[in-house]
């Protein structure tokens, strides 16, 4: 065993768990700016930011909301990040929004594309190949667990 | 307010105040303290009094109740059978450890108190860059005593090493060379020297750089100040005979956050009181702990400064605003990696002042950096300007006053 000598690891474990439990990519994008502003604040204490991130979201009810907070809210058909312009008994009004819609399937024409980014898999080994271990006999013999 | 104290009585007395001495004799934290003498307590800080002879104190408080006389002594025994394993065994090494407020300050203060009593000479190594007691945060500092003292922060400093942040964390490595620096200084100038060390002493940061300590050090003897067995983990594998487990008094004061930073600041608004400006030439001094001023310089229109960096690091540029990401694409596509440094940042950071053996001759504050014609100008309280040879960076920002103002994220500069 050896010892992490920083709480980076620590935090970048956290920003994936955070992504992987809220999933949307506003509100990731939302978090991640407000992690980048207390890393501003604090550079030198990543465990501090680890204590901090998953305080940066709290549930709420309706109620509770203020005018000017930045709120994630999801509907029955959508995903919402907005800032909460104004409030009225049975409904808020949000402005400077990211909707995300999620439908099943999409048909994308090809006039219509601006630009596409593809995700590519497998870049360590495109650019650092000693360091991705394939022989699975050799990964057991070294004492790695290997799936079938 | 004059109190007439009987020989034997101990009192406790919280800071801050002021206890002077119109006749007799009292001892505090293992300084005798004469007629005529006074001590000084600021606050966050409670300190044991023992009256040695019938004394008349003079005793200024803020609080009524701020002071306390108590039935038992605070120090055990066991303190004193060790000053008297040192002086027998002629220990020259003796690393303290313990969590956050278990009175290592005090233990290692009494110890070196005792031992110059015994006629050794001891030193102190302040090895806690965030609650400095000999230098200022950000720092470890030594101190030879020559005389006793109540609070390490009375005794002049001998030696100083910049770490440039309050916590080791993120600074390991010139956490780890500092403490042996200092140590082998120490060592040249005094009999024994007592190694004072951070309360970070669980998870991987804490335990990886305990462990580094030891590893370097072989210390003759560990201290182990432990409330129970806190501190076991540490020690493992080491030589039995070189630990000594001392119970932590129940007497040892919890320090608040806000009481911290308050003693954090006190040593650096201190050192920085008689602070003045100097101008220093970037072409005659040398850069450390940073990118800047370590590549070859080249010119890029629309920066302030430019210069190659190493291999693939890229290139460093200084603009007056952060460049916009379109800008950046364009540049690292011809450049490599670019690192940004926005003219102003540099503004109230702390660095660390050395000569030409690398030795540091103090601390300074950035005020500001001429990146056109290449200067540096400071705030230091370092007399002789033309022995500074290196600028090492740190993380800290602080005002003009000393005071803790933020941080710099570690290699941005």
């Amino acid at each position: 065993m050896t010892f992490q000598e920083s709480d980076y690891p620590n935090l970048k474990k956290e920003m994936i768990n955070f992504i992987y439990k809220y999933k949307n990519p506003a509100l990731v994008v939302e978090v991640l700016k407000e992690i980048w502003e207390t890393h501003k604040q604090v550079p030198i204490y990543p465990g501090i930011i680890s204590m901090c991130l998953p305080g940066m979201v709290k549930e709420k009810k309706i109620g509770e909301l203020k005018k000017g907070e930045r709120v994630f809210i999801k509907t029955k058909t959508l995903e919402i990040l907005g800032t909460i312009k104004s409030k009225k008994k049975n409904s808020i009004m949000l402005e400077s929004l990211e909707v995300v819609k999620r439908p099943r399937s999409v048909e994308v024409k090809s006039k219509e594309v601006k630009n596409i980014l593809a995700v590519e898999k497998g870049v360590l080994e495109k650019i650092w190949p000693t360091l991705v271990f394939k022989d699975a006999d050799n990964r057991q013999r070294a004492g790695v667990k290997v799936g079938k | 307010m004059e109190y007439k104290v009987k020989k034997g009585d101990i009192y406790i007395l919280k800071g801050p105040g002021k206890v002077g001495i119109k006749r007799g004799r009292i001892e505090a934290i293992g300084k005798s303290v004469k007629s005529g003498e006074e001590v000084l307590v600021p606050l966050g800080k409670s300190i044991p009094l023992e009256v040695k002879e019938e004394s008349t104190l003079s005793i200024e408080i803020e609080k009524p109740g701020e002071i306390r006389r108590i039935r038992e002594r605070t120090i055990p025994s066991s303190w004193d059978n060790l000053v008297k394993r040192i002086v027998r065994e002629k220990a020259r090494t003796i690393l303290v450890l313990g969590e956050v407020d278990t009175g290592k300050s005090f233990f290692a203060t009494y110890l070196a108190n005792k031992l110059l009593e015994k006629g050794v000479k001891p030193a102190v190594l302040d090895g806690d860059p965030g609650q400095s007691d000999i230098g200022i945060p950000g720092t470890l500092g030594l101190a030879v005593l020559k005389k006793q003292v109540v609070f390490l922060t009375e005794a002049s400093i001998s030696a100083i090493y910049f770490v440039g942040s309050h916590s080791p964390g993120l600074h390991f490595l010139p956490t780890i060379v500092g403490i042996k620096r200092l140590v082998e200084a120490g060592l040249k100038k005094a009999n024994t020297v007592i190694i004072n060390t951070t309360g970070w002493v669980q998870s991987d940061g804490g335990r990886a750089l305990k462990r580094a300590k030891i590893e370097i050090l072989y210390p003759e003897i560990i201290v182990l100040l432990q409330r129970t067995d806190e501190l076991e983990h540490l020690i493992k594998g080491y030589a039995p005979k070189k630990i000594v487990r001392i119970n932590v008094s129940k007497k040892a004061s919890f320090t608040s956050a806000e009481d911290r930073k308050k003693l954090r600041e006190m040593p650096s608004t201190r050192y920085f009181k008689g602070a003045r400006k100097i101008r220093l030439s970037l072409e005659r001094i040398a850069t450390d702990r940073c990118y800047f001023g370590t590549g070859r310089e080249m010119k890029i229109s629309g920066t302030l400064y430019a210069e190659r960096l190493s291999g693939f690091e890229g290139t460093l540029v200084v603009t007056k605003k952060p460049l916009p990401q379109e800008k950046l694409n364009v540049l690292s596509k011809k450049l490599g990696n670019i690192r940004n440094i926005v003219a102003g940042d540099e503004k109230g950071i702390l660095v660390g002042l050395l000569d030409e053996k690398g030795d540091t001759l103090g601390m300074g504050r950035i005020e500001e950096i001429d990146y056109k014609k290449k200067g540096v100008l400071l705030s230091t309280p370092v007399k002789d300007g033309g022995r500074i040879k290196i600028i090492q960076f740190g993380s800290l920002r602080i005002t003009p006053e000393g005071r803790e103002a933020g941080f710099v994220s570690p290699g941005y500069f």
